[in-house]
């Protein structure tokens, strides 16, 4: 397998280089940088709330200013992680309408209504947020009213996460256009939801763009032949996988900011830095956040795989490492049917279904084969990252349990609190290994659809050339906000360390 | 058939965010500028009271932004959603100048989070880059957002073709920013932000500052300053000119061979270097003045030539871009040309931009600029603001004005679906709900909690 992926790579490498990559390649390369800068810094505004919020209310709870301030801190990188996560979100948000103009019909279709929803959620929590900060440390007596406009920023950050991923989800499964899909490129797909999407006009779509492109937009006539396009704006909402991807996604960025705060806590413990007590109180609550987070994350991933087998079996196959010519999984095989021995027939299966002349249904066969090692190495990485912190987690409750702390020393010979020390580095490391490998499996394995058996990458990419030089500029761009929000961090959180900080 | 909820909806949610935001991204674009001079001039002249000055003005300009920004989304969304072949059409054609003005965003918001959050914490120069990054990504937005304007004015850079009895609007492969509507409105956009600004800036230093007696009566810098700014002026005049009559003659030519005659060129250069010298005289006359005024250097006022300085330089050349920005719709683009006209909205925005220069250049008072700088900046306010919505506005019916007549904006509206109406009604709600929270949030900041220095920016350990 490692030699398919070099071959794979050393192919990819080549065609960038001889100027071979379409427009579409050459975009999704600025928007995969995009989104992942973007993530790095939006996972602080939707999970890590949870964290501040938790800490602020310990403090108010027991009275102990230690936590508040240890809130007070945190909440102060709301400011440099939102400036750049807005920053990015702008960024992908015009690379959406910009880059991929055809997307539009999607923007002014299905996604209009999360879209706009979102908005109104990005408002209260950013106008909530300057209200958090300034009036930090102002409740004097009503403390639990400062908590409750944290709750309000929570509040804004979660809808509005819902509601971008909402749209994501119906990318994922266009839910609403009932057997449409099925019936027009993909037949293993199910039925996806009532039919509140007008099948002509869909159909009309999907077979319109893959020969005019994006460019159909171009014609405002043109356009109006898709009118009377659904009965239900709302449907994207109520969409079953979004259900699944909410809570992956708010767990992942939970683990992330939680691990990440607590690696904080244990570099300053490790260092010498300030007072030792306070630090390890704050690692004592990050890492139990954490470790309740990749608990629960369990059972979301499980649901999400569910929904993947359920609506994207062509992924799920890849994902799996099942076969072309099909085989047995024995761990997903007890867990989808509560036996053993199911078999799952591989793509060849999903090939024979496809009709004549079905040609995106083969690209979409042909795609799943060839990026199946790469989704499987992806896919697992991210499993045996998550088992991993699992087992962290477990390890953490050594500070409370006798048998445990006597289980983590036995075995790895060391104290248990050194143990929390390095595993707060580890679960850091290893909850965004997951989370990049994690979304970029769920990117990867939708090609060369941009809405899953609907509308592919080729058909929205904007109509003229995005040119390397383009391409190499926007990527530039990108990776220096990423640098100069690393840097804002630094300068907040380290810089002061190293001066040599002092008593809290 | 386009539903006309749609039309209505969609020309409402664009024009209530569009007024929010271009009401707030104002004050961004002129504090992004101002803040900057500020904090050089405090460390050139090693003062600590312009960079007190600026340190305040960033916190303001970190929430105002914050709020700008989110109507920014919110118009991007509502075009996307209610107009989306107008927007493709825009983003087709101005794919690089709109990347520009995205990559402008970029660059100013992240350099405002680190200017704001790392103040006293980095080296002089290093927070004095990040300002000027800051700057320079505030004044790209306007640019280029400025050729979506104009290209609704006049669409220039657009081919129209009819196939099958369908109109596609794709580029012709002409450059975008070579509009000759396009430059006039994005400089005015500059100047009257950065004018308005000043006056704002100006109406703050001057209410903080006490002064206990009037300024000295030396008036020989301020009439050398006047001489100086006229002559600064009449040469830049000079410039502009001899550089359109190059573009002409170049653009007359080229189908026939290169243009040979560099005269125009070099006249223009010649005319920006003295443009430039006679600026440099006049700034330093108006420094000079405030000096002399050494009854009041102790407390302040003395030391706030940088806003009547910014004020009058910008709002001279607010007046210059505007009268060529009405001067080019009036060649170019004669249905918006007649509308502003007959609705006399024409003499009010010459009218208010004259006022506006005539109040700027009597700031230099001290004791006249304690109104001038109020009623400046409400006057400067409503100049740019008259001006976005007017020559917006003044479209309707059209949504692309091609000539004397244009496109209409229900071709343009969303025909997929009637978008539910309660989202708009909701939006509207949050809107008021979240600008009163936001309000109050801004005077718990300035008035009740007042940012006073301290390491407002760093983590206790």
């Amino acid at each position: 397998m490692l030699q398919r992926l070099t071959i794979q790579a050393f192919q990819l490498i080549y065609l960038a280089v001889s100027g071979s990559w379409s427009s579409a390649n050459t975009a999704e390369l600025m928007t995969i940088v995009g989104i992942y800068v973007h993530a790095f810094f939006l996972i602080f505004a939707f999970a890590f709330p949870i964290v501040v919020l938790t800490l602020e209310a310990i403090g108010i709870r027991r009275g102990d200013e230690d936590y508040i301030r240890m809130a007070w801190n945190g909440s102060k990188l709301w400011g440099i992680t939102f400036a750049a996560g807005a920053v990015t979100g702008t960024l992908v948000e015009f690379g959406l309408i910009v880059v991929w103009s055809g997307s539009l019909a999607l923007i002014a279709s299905m996604a209009a209504a999360p879209l706009m929803l979102e908005l109104y959620a990005f408002i209260i929590e950013i106008v909530l947020i300057g209200t958090y900060l300034t009036t930090f440390w102002r409740f004097k007596r009503r403390k639990w009213g400062h908590l409750l406009i944290g709750l309000g920023v929570l509040f804004g950050s979660n809808l509005s996460a819902y509601m971008i991923l909402a749209v994501n989800a119906w990318m994922q499964v266009p839910w609403g256009t009932g057997n449409t899909v099925s019936h027009l490129f993909l037949p293993w797909v199910p039925s996806l939801g009532p039919l509140v999407v007008n099948p002509v006009k869909l159909k009309l779509l999907a077979t319109t763009l893959p020969i005019v492109g994006s460019s159909l937009l171009s014609s405002p006539g043109a356009f109006q032949l898709l009118s009377n396009f659904t009965t239900d704006p709302w449907i994207a909402i109520f969409n079953p996988e979004v259900y699944a991807t909410y809570l992956h996604n708010l767990f992942a960025a939970l683990i992330i900011t939680s691990f990440l705060a607590s690696s904080y806590f244990s570099y300053k413990i490790i260092k010498r830095v300030g007072d030792e007590r306070y630090s390890w109180k704050g690692l004592r609550v990050t890492f139990l956040v954490a470790t309740v987070a990749s608990f629960l994350q369990a059972f979301a991933g499980d649901f999400q795989g569910r929904e993947l087998y359920l609506y994207q079996r062509n992924i799920f196959d890849a994902t799996e490492g099942i076969p072309a010519k099909g085989g047995y999984d024995p761990i997903m095989s007890i867990l989808l049917y509560g036996n053993l021995n199911h078999f799952f027939p591989g793509t060849n299966y999903l090939s024979s279904l496809l009709p004549q002349g079905d040609v995106l249904g083969q690209l979409t066969i042909a795609s799943t084969n060839t990026y199946a090692p790469v989704l499987h190495l992806l896919y697992y990485t991210m499993v045996i990252s998550g088992v991993i912190l699992i087992i962290l987690g477990i390890g953490y409750f050594g500070l409370y349990s006798t048998i445990i702390r006597k289980i983590v020393q036995s075995l790895l010979r060391i104290r248990e609190e050194t143990f929390v020390l390095y595993g707060s580095f580890a679960g850091a490391f290893l909850s965004i290994l997951a989370g990049i490998t994690g979304w970029a499996t769920r990117e990867l394995g939708r090609h060369p659809w941009t809405v899953y058996g609907v509308v592919t990458y080729n058909d929205v990419v904007n109509s003229r050339i995005i040119t390397p030089l383009f391409t190499g500029a926007i990527i530039l761009l990108e990776i220096g906000i990423f640098l100069a929000g690393l840097w804002g961090i630094y300068m907040i959180f380290f810089k002061n360390l190293k001066r040599g900080g002092g008593s809290h | 058939m386009v539903p006309i909820s749609n039309v209505f909806w969609g020309l409402s949610t664009v024009a209530v965010t569009f007024f929010f935001h271009i009401f707030l991204v104002s004050v961004v674009l002129g504090l992004s500028v101002i803040i900057p001079i500020y904090e050089i001039t405090g460390y050139l002249k090693g003062d600590r009271y312009y960079i007190s000055i600026a340190r305040k003005l960033t916190s303001y300009l970190i929430r105002v932004d914050l709020f700008a920004g989110v109507m920014a989304t919110w118009l991007t969304v509502f075009l996307g959603a209610y107009w989306p072949s107008l927007v493709y059409i825009a983003t087709n054609v101005l794919l690089y100048p709109v990347s520009l003005a995205v990559a402008g965003i970029m660059i100013a918001i992240v350099s405002m989070a680190l200017y704001w959050y790392t103040w006293d914490r980095m080296g002089r120069r290093a927070h004095i880059v990040v300002g000027l990054f800051m700057a320079a990504g505030a004044l790209m937005v306007p640019f280029g957002m400025s050729s979506i304007i104009s290209l609704m004015d006049y669409p220039y850079g657009v081919k129209v073709t009819t196939s099958l009895g369908l109109t596609f609007f794709t580029s012709n492969g002409k450059n975008p920013l070579m509009n000759p509507v396009f430059l006039p409105l994005a400089l005015f956009s500059w100047f009257a932000t950065i004018a308005l600004t000043s006056f704002i800036v100006l109406y703050y230093v001057n209410s903080r500052a006490v002064r206990e007696t009037g300024p000295a009566k030396n008036y020989i810098p301020v009439i050398s300053a006047i001489i100086s700014s006229v002559l600064s002026l009449l040469f830049l005049y000079l410039a502009l000119s001899r550089l359109e009559l190059y573009y002409v003659n170049s653009r007359a030519v080229r189908e026939t061979g290169p243009a040979k005659n560099y005269i125009p060129v070099i006249s223009a250069i010649i005319s920006s270097v003295l443009s430039l010298l006679f600026l440099y005289l006049a700034l330093s006359r108006l420094e000079l003045y405030y000096v002399n005024s050494r009854a009041v250097r102790e407390t302040g006022p003395a030391k706030n030539y940088i806003p009547v300085i910014s004020a009058i330089i910008s709002s001279v050349l607010s007046l210059l871009f505007l009268y060529l920005a009405l001067s080019r719709l009036e060649q170019y683009s004669p249905y918006l040309w007649s509308a502003l006209k007959s609705s006399s909205v024409l003499y009010i925005l010459i009218a208010l931009s004259l006022l506006v220069v005539l109040l700027s250049i009597i700031s230099i008072h001290l004791k006249i600029s304690k109104y001038s700088s109020l009623t400046g900046a409400v006057f400067s306010y409503f100049l740019f603001m008259l001006f976005e919505i007017s020559s917006n506005v003044s479209r309707y019916p059209y949504m692309i004005v091609t000539g004397n007549t244009g496109i209409t904006a229900q071709t343009f509206a969303n025909p997929l679906y009637g978008i539910p109406v309660s989202i708009p009604i909701v939006g509207f709600a949050i809107i008021a709900l979240m600008t009163v929270t936001f309000l109050f949030t801004l005077y718990l900041a300035f008035f009740v909690y007042p940012v006073e220095g301290g390491h407002h920016g760093n983590v206790d350990v």
